[in-house]
């Protein structure tokens, strides 16, 4: 197990001005890992709330420091926007007297299959399944982020694994669009996962308005049902809705993890 | 770890009550500490007592008429509770729920080590649909500091210039100063400080520069990636 009692740990997430849940799941997975008291220090950092990107700092103690991105691809917050507010320069630099290591986001961990299964089994328990679709749901169109080839990789990893009858990535804004979900599905129990970060207004609005589950966009989703009335009987089929995959606890371990891989990739003689 | 925060926080209230923006921090005989607003009309055993760091995040969360608090430097901090935390520890993290970062600052400043950035270097920096942000003109600039920055929207202590050699100007001076005046308070004052233009600000200057270009629509103009960041 790992133990950094001189290090500090940041998990940086997106945050948001209008959405509450947004950094929600990333406070949560941060007090799950101060309790388990393996780093020195644990902080959030967040590009639209506060202790913000450029304040974060200023919080740590330690002279050792490793960032964790709790965003779920690569994409341009990993690579442009959290190391030009952190003014990282690569895997590890120098800031305000501190070694600053930069680890590899979350979801890029090769166990993100392993919790989109756990959670695609939660939802829908006791179902055979071999008489499931499941669809892994992502953005699409984004500019931002790889996360449509992510959620592609995901799911041709869960389909080598031959569990379910059929496994499926779609999208909100591009083919297959997730609202046409019944027309390229063929089981008559579909399991839908959205591929977020945190239920941010995709998963708890956008999406149950596409899947037909609700009429109109409605509260936010701590306190929304939506979650919370699964199965849905809808277009002849038992739709099963999952909250976002980063509200899953087990993400925090992957968290740990990657700090784990950072060290694993960067031996110690290789830092300045 | 040279320079422990929980210590030199706790050894800073051990003389007696604080102020940290709205909050009251009074250090409780026996051990621990007890928070409150700063502005609770009596009697105190009417409050709402909860115990804990995660309460903390909770409790500043939300307005009192249930609105997303972003920006937790707003002066809307709720009110009707007590919060009680067992010892430094947790106070220090029920700080940092609902003053995010602002005790980090203070030990910095105290350190001298905490360097103000000037607006136009913030904007300077920003890229993909932020990028317009830098496009705003400085009589611009000024009207939204004193619609963003004053202290009906934000506690904080403005650190940084508009320029190098160019501070900020239109409000008033206490908004400017780091420090409180003497006397002002009855107690002693944790300051909120910011040294550095937030996204919130940033996010504004670029819907400025959007309304005025949109308005008065310009000539062709080489534009960065309109990437849909938010
Ligand atoms: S820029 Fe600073 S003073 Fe202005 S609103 Fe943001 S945090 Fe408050």
């Amino acid at each position: 197990m790992l133990s950094k009692p001189d290090s500090a740990l940041i998990l940086v997430g997106h945050g948001s001005t209008v959405n509450p849940d947004s950094s929600s799941p990333t406070f949560a997975h941060a007090e799950t890992i101060r309790r388990q008291g393996l780093f020195g220090e644990v902080h959030c950092a967040f590009w639209k709330e506060e202790p913000s990107l450029r304040q974060v700092l200023h919080m740590v103690d330690c002279d050792e420091v490793y960032v964790v991105p709790n965003f779920i691809s690569e994409g341009y917050f990993t690579r442009t926007v959290i190391p030009r507010e952190l003014e990282i320069q690569g895997p590890v630099s120098v800031i305000q007297n501190k070694t600053v290591k930069y680890c590899d986001p979350v979801g890029s961990h090769h166990r993100m299959t392993e919790l989109l299964l756990h959670r695609a089994a939660e939802i829908a328990p006791g179902v055979p399944p071999a008489q499931i679709s499941l669809l892994i749901v992502g953005h699409g169109t984004s500019l931002n982020d790889n996360s449509a080839l992510a959620a592609k990789r995901e799911v041709d990893c869960i389909r080598q694994r031959g569990i379910y009858a059929e496994v499926l990535s779609t999208y909100m804004e591009e083919a297959p669009w997730i609202a046409d979900w019944d027309q390229f599905t063929a089981q008559p129990h579909v399991v839908v996962v959205p591929f977020f970060i945190a239920d941010g207004l995709h998963s708890f609005q956008d999406i149950p308005v596409l899947l037909g589950i609700d009429r109109e966009t409605g509260s936010a989703a701590s306190q929304s049902n939506v979650f919370r009335q699964n199965p849905h009987h809808l277009r002849n089929r038992l739709l099963y809705y999952a909250s976002s995959i980063g509200t899953e606890p087990l993400l925090a371990e992957l968290i740990v993890d990657q700090v784990a891989n950072f060290d694993a990739a960067h031996p110690k003689r290789l830092s300045p | 770890m040279k320079d422990n925060l929980t210590e030199r926080l706790a050894a800073h209230l051990a003389d007696g009550p604080h102020h940290l923006g709205q909050i009251l921090i009074t250090p409780i005989s026996g051990g621990g500490y007890e928070l409150r607003h700063r502005d609770e009309p009596p009697p105190f055993p009417a409050l709402r007592e909860s115990t804990g760091p995660d309460a903390a995040r909770q409790l500043a969360l939300y307005t009192d008429t249930g609105e997303f608090r972003p920006l937790k430097s707003a002066p809307t901090l709720r009110r009707g509770w007590r919060l009680l935390l067992a010892d430094t520890q947790e106070l220090h993290l029920a700080l940092d729920y609902l003053y995010p970062a602002m005790v980090g600052i203070w030990r910095s400043h105290q350190n001298g080590t905490l360097t103000a950035v000037p607006l136009d270097q913030t904007l300077a920096r920003q890229t993909g649909m932020y990028a317009a942000a830098k496009r705003i003109q400085n009589d611009e600039a000024r009207a939204l500091i004193q619609r963003t920055c004053s202290s009906a929207k934000c506690l904080k202590r403005i650190l940084w210039e508009m320029a190098p050699g160019q501070p900020v100007d239109g409000l008033p001076s206490g908004k400017m100063s780091p420090v409180l005046d003497p006397g002002t308070t009855a107690c002693d004052e944790i300051p909120l400080l910011c040294h550095e233009a937030c996204n919130i600000l940033v996010a504004e200057a670029r819907q400025v520069v959007k309304q005025r270009e949109r308005d008065a629509p310009q000539p062709e103009r080489q534009t960065q990636s309109t990437s849909p960041e938010s």
